[in-house]
């Protein structure tokens, strides 16, 4: 074997082992919640911990439309019966509970520990006289007729109090005993196990509906929405836009390849740093996160387009004077500061707060590295034999003559724009990073039941334990009421209101301790009232059972109607407990916020404020973060220029195309996102590539291969994230758009900007 | 064994003539009905209650309003029902409005469709809700309605006479009853 073609044989072998690594290892996950970030406060901890797992994201809504309501019910039925058969979903609903049924949990036995307006007035002879009177009312009233039969269990109806204040009403309308929506379909809840960002598990979830949904009558069809939906459209849109964008752009790369080179080989030979920086970024993630995410797949093949721009390099440069190993050894130095920049760049993502960026910025630079590796010892000796003949490298136009302070007077153009437009414009939307594109939101969105209200504000309340959430909301209830009846809150749902705490329920089990005494006062209060005697031994019952009941928890009513209600306000994970109070109707944040600010335990938050304010610090993040990059680049450049002029009149074309880029998407009314900002640090790194090989010292035939190479590269760059501006997906689009106008200026000021002196950066 | 099947046969035609005979009277009985959008009904209702030693007698008027409207005003107070397909909104004496899905609440759901469907003579509104059958001639009838579905209210009976139900009872599990006298005879505006 030759001893130059060793590094051949050393790449097929590592080629060999990582295809074989990844035959074995491959692992592809859809699990949109890396593309969530990760949370700082406690507020952020319960806003992204809804986003993934609250119960809102894995509610699917199963619609029957059909002939009449009474078939649509029948089948809603059955539908819940087989799916509960499955044991695959954590709950199924269709029906309010009836009062009969409520009955027979253990609610009902725990009536006088849970009664929201506990009073032991109540069990006074006065009290149980008043109490007697209002149900003999109520006994002439045909609305309480429901409510007759709780009368001799129940004479001080605190049963019917917890019913009134636990919200276990159903927004839904009820028709043959099952939910129906505003468009006349029968409506079924279905709630999975997995959240609704667990893809793999949502599709199980809606096919196993489907299945069973196809074996009721064929004259009822059943359409499913929810989060999980959602989640399922997206993905398909994404695979349909990456292969068409997959095909799209390699079509493209071809042509533009074969037109510049006019050689066959010289565009095998062009894809060989691209497919190893691929295999390389794959390897790297399975073995680092033990998976590799869909998206993130997607996202980092696209940004390794730039290593398409290394063998174009290379090959623009070489001439029939010169060996390809010499060629190489000419255009190295930029050709790695190049490489140094760019991973610079795409390492900014690694400090993002997105796990899925940080795994696109692994993959990308891990990509990056095997890419310049491989066109540094690989590429020379497999080009070594490749004919130049029919190369089109002298058919491209010598340099234009412009004002080398083009760059300035873009850079001041840009300055005005943003200023007369008042800045930047941000997008803190955290809509912004579903990668659902908006055709799908809209529609899904349109068809939610409208019944399904949320709540304006919340209040958070975190502690160690479920008992303790629950003992800091008693105390904070009475505030809440007041600011109920000041009218800052036109209603509330705590948990505290469905289940007392255990330390409250063992408080009034010692008042109600003299069942006697409450057995006589019941006997006074019969004087003079048509009831008979015996009518209320139910009542003194069930006192003698109160008084000896453990105390009810979580974790004795999970299953039930009411016990689900609570859960879905209560938010677990490895820190505590946070338990949350629906605030509706909630004119005034501010004053809401400094009534609560007293304990360090509890939050108000509105939803849409603190998704914002989130948003908002991860932006800033990120822009910090851009920043580094761009410093880091630049002190990189200095330190190889070691010269602040002629590194100026690197970074100068740079940093303009970059500001214009900012103008240019404010001239479009584009506000920009955290992508906009991961976009315009690859304008960098494409930036500094072009500019670096613009400024170097070279012969005249020497320019002539630059301006030939970053040509094609932009051109070729410029059509595959051009067509990415194109996608439905907006963060895509984002990207696409951002990278086009920035390749476009980066490019235009780069070659106005070369000089008749260059840089030497050789 | 001929004559026994001959008896058989006659008691069989006796029975198809009697029933046919009651479909007619239900349809004559809601013939002679008054039919009007707003009506005004005096009523005395006597609820014969298990756990009560006496009934309890209260006196008022129903006041409907078509399509959905039913006031039951007892002792001054008024108790406004506002029906919309299945769900009630319940006005309280006390201003207090409550929202109650019938389907939760079966007896109130029979109590509404037979006051709307007797005050409105709304046949088809209680043929929804319950078999109708008739005895007796129209001068002196006697209506039965009896649930579609098993309910706390097992049967009710309307007596009456030609366009005038004068006793409403409502048979409940449990021996317990409730009779409504609908005394006076309803005032109807927009007849």
């Amino acid at each position: 074997m030759s001893h130059a073609r060793w590094p051949v044989m050393l790449w097929l072998l590592v080629m060999v082992v990582a295809i074989g690594y990844l035959l074995t290892h491959w692992r592809m996950v859809n699990d949109l919640t890396l593309f969530l970030p990760e949370e700082h406060s406690a507020e952020q901890r319960f806003l992204l911990h809804q986003m993934r797992d609250g119960s809102q994201t894995r509610q699917l809504f199963v619609r029957l439309s059909g002939p009449d309501d009474a078939s649509l019910a029948r089948h809603s039925d059955e539908l819940a019966h087989r799916l509960d058969d499955t044991k695959a979903f954590s709950q199924i609903s269709n029906r309010t509970p009836t009062l009969e049924s409520l009955v027979a949990t253990k609610w009902f036995a725990y009536r006088y520990l849970i009664d929201p307006q506990f009073d032991m007035f109540r069990f006074t002879k006065t009290g149980l006289k008043q109490a007697l009177s209002a149900r003999l009312d109520e006994l002439r009233s045909p609305a309480y007729r429901p409510f007759q039969s709780l009368i001799p269990p129940d004479p001080v109806a605190a049963f019917r109090r917890w019913l009134q204040q636990s919200h276990g009403d159903s927004p839904f309308q009820s028709r043959h005993g099952v939910w129906f929506d505003n468009e006349e379909r029968a409506l079924l809840i279905v709630t999975t196990e997995a959240g609704g960002f667990d893809l793999d598990a949502q599709q199980h979830a809606v096919t196993t509906i489907k299945q069973l949904s196809e074996r009721i009558d064929s004259a009822v069809s059943v359409d499913i929405i929810g989060a999980g939906v959602i989640g399922l459209a997206t993905r398909d849109t994404i695979r349909q836009e990456v292969q068409y964008l997959s095909i799209g752009a390699s079509f493209a790369v071809v042509l533009i390849l074969l037109l510049a080179y006019r050689s066959a080989p010289i565009l095998l030979l062009a894809v060989l740093p691209l497919s190893s920086a691929i295999v390389a970024g794959m390897v790297v993630s399975i073995g680092v996160f033990g998976q590799i995410h869909g998206i993130a797949l997607a996202f980092s093949v696209t940004l390794l387009g730039i290593t398409l721009d290394y063998p174009l390099h290379f090959f623009s440069h070489r001439h029939s004077s010169e060996s390809s190993a010499q060629t190489m050894h000419r255009i190295w130095p930029t050709l790695l500061l190049g490489v140094i920049s760019t991973l610079a760049g795409f390492s900014i993502m690694a400090m993002a707060v997105f796990p899925g960026l940080q795994q696109i910025a692994l993959f990308t630079c891990s990509g990056l590295v095997a890419a310049a590796l491989v066109t540094r010892w690989v590429l020379p000796v497999l080009a070594s034999r490749v004919s130049l003949q029919g190369s089109s490298i002298s058919a491209l136009p010598r340099r234009v003559r412009a004002p080398r302070q083009w760059s300035l007077l873009v850079l001041a153009f840009a300055a005005m724009v943003l200023y007369l437009d008042e800045g930047v414009r941000w997008q803190d939307n955290i809509a912004v990073l579903s990668p659902a594109p908006e055709r799908v939101l809209s529609k899904f969105q349109a068809l939610q039941p409208s019944q399904t209200g949320s709540p304006d504000s919340r209040l958070l309340i975190t502690a160690d334990t479920v008992e303790s959430m629950l003992q800091l909301c008693e105390r904070v209830l009475p505030q809440i009421e007041t600011l109920h009846q000041d009218g800052l809150v036109e209603r509330y749902v705590a948990p505290c209101q469905i289940l007392p705490s255990a330390s409250r329920q063992r408080v009034r089990q010692r008042h109600l301790s003299d069942v006697n005494g409450i057995s006589n006062a019941v006997t006074q209060a019969l004087h003079d009232m048509p009831f008979k005697p015996t009518t209320f031994q139910p009542f003194i019952d069930a006192l003698n059972r109160s008084a000896e009941l453990e105390p009810l928890v979580l974790d004795d009513i999970r299953h039930t109607h009411h016990g689900r209600l609570l859960e879905s306000l209560i938010g677990k994970d490895g820190e505590g407990v946070t338990g949350q109070i629906m605030l509706y109707g909630a004119t005034n944040l501010t004053s809401l916020q400094n009534r609560v600010r007293e304990s360090a335990d509890l939050f108000v938050i509105s939803t849409h404020q603190a998704a914002q304010g989130m948003m908002m610090q991860f932006r800033q993040e990120l822009t910090v973060w851009l920043g580094v990059g761009i410093a880091v680049i630049a002190t990189l450049i200095l330190l190889v220029t070691r010269s602040l002029h002629r590194a100026s009149r690197v970074l100068v074309p740079v940093l303009t195309a970059t500001a214009a880029t900012v103008a240019v998407l404010r001239i479009m009314d584009v506000p920009l996102t955290v992508f906009h900002l991961i976009a315009l640090m690859l304008v960098v790194g494409l930036g500094v590539d072009y500019s670096l090989f613009f400024q170097r010292y070279e012969s005249s035939q020497q320019r002539g291969g630059t301006r030939h190479a970053i040509t094609v590269c932009a051109v070729s760059t410029g059509t595959v994230f051009g067509m990415l501006a194109l996608s439905e997906l907006p963060i895509l689009r984002a990207i696409g758009i951002t990278v086009v106008i920035g390749i476009i200026l980066a490019y235009v000021l780069s070659y106005l900007s070369q000089e008749s002196s260059p840089a030497n950066l050789s | 064994m001929v004559r026994q099947l001959r008896r058989w046969l006659l008691c069989g035609l006796l029975m198809v003539s009697h029933g046919g005979m009651a479909a007619d009277l239900v349809t004559t009985i809601f013939s002679r009905l008054p039919a009007s959008d707003s009506v005004v009904q005096p009523f005395t209702e006597i609820r014969h209650i298990a756990f009560l030693e006496v009934p309890l007698i209260s006196h008022g008027t129903f006041r409907y309003e078509a399509p959905s409207t039913l006031v039951r005003r007892v002792n001054n107070t008024d108790e406004t029902f506002t029906i919309t397909k299945d769900q009630a909104k319940i006005t309280e004496a006390d201003g207090v409005t409550r929202q109650v899905s019938l389907d939760a609440a079966p007896e109130l759901r029979l109590f509404s469709v037979l006051i709307r469907g007797l005050l409105s003579a709304d046949r088809a509104l209680l043929a929804g809700d319950f078999t109708l059958t008739a005895s007796g001639t129209i001068d002196q009838w006697q209506l039965e309605l009896t649930p579609r579905h098993e309910n706390r209210i097992q049967q009710i009976e309307i007596v009456g006479s030609g366009g005038v139900p004068s006793q409403v009872t409502l048979i409940e599990s449990g021996a317990e009853k409730t009779i409504i006298d609908l005394a006076s005879t309803a005032v109807g505006v927009n007849p």
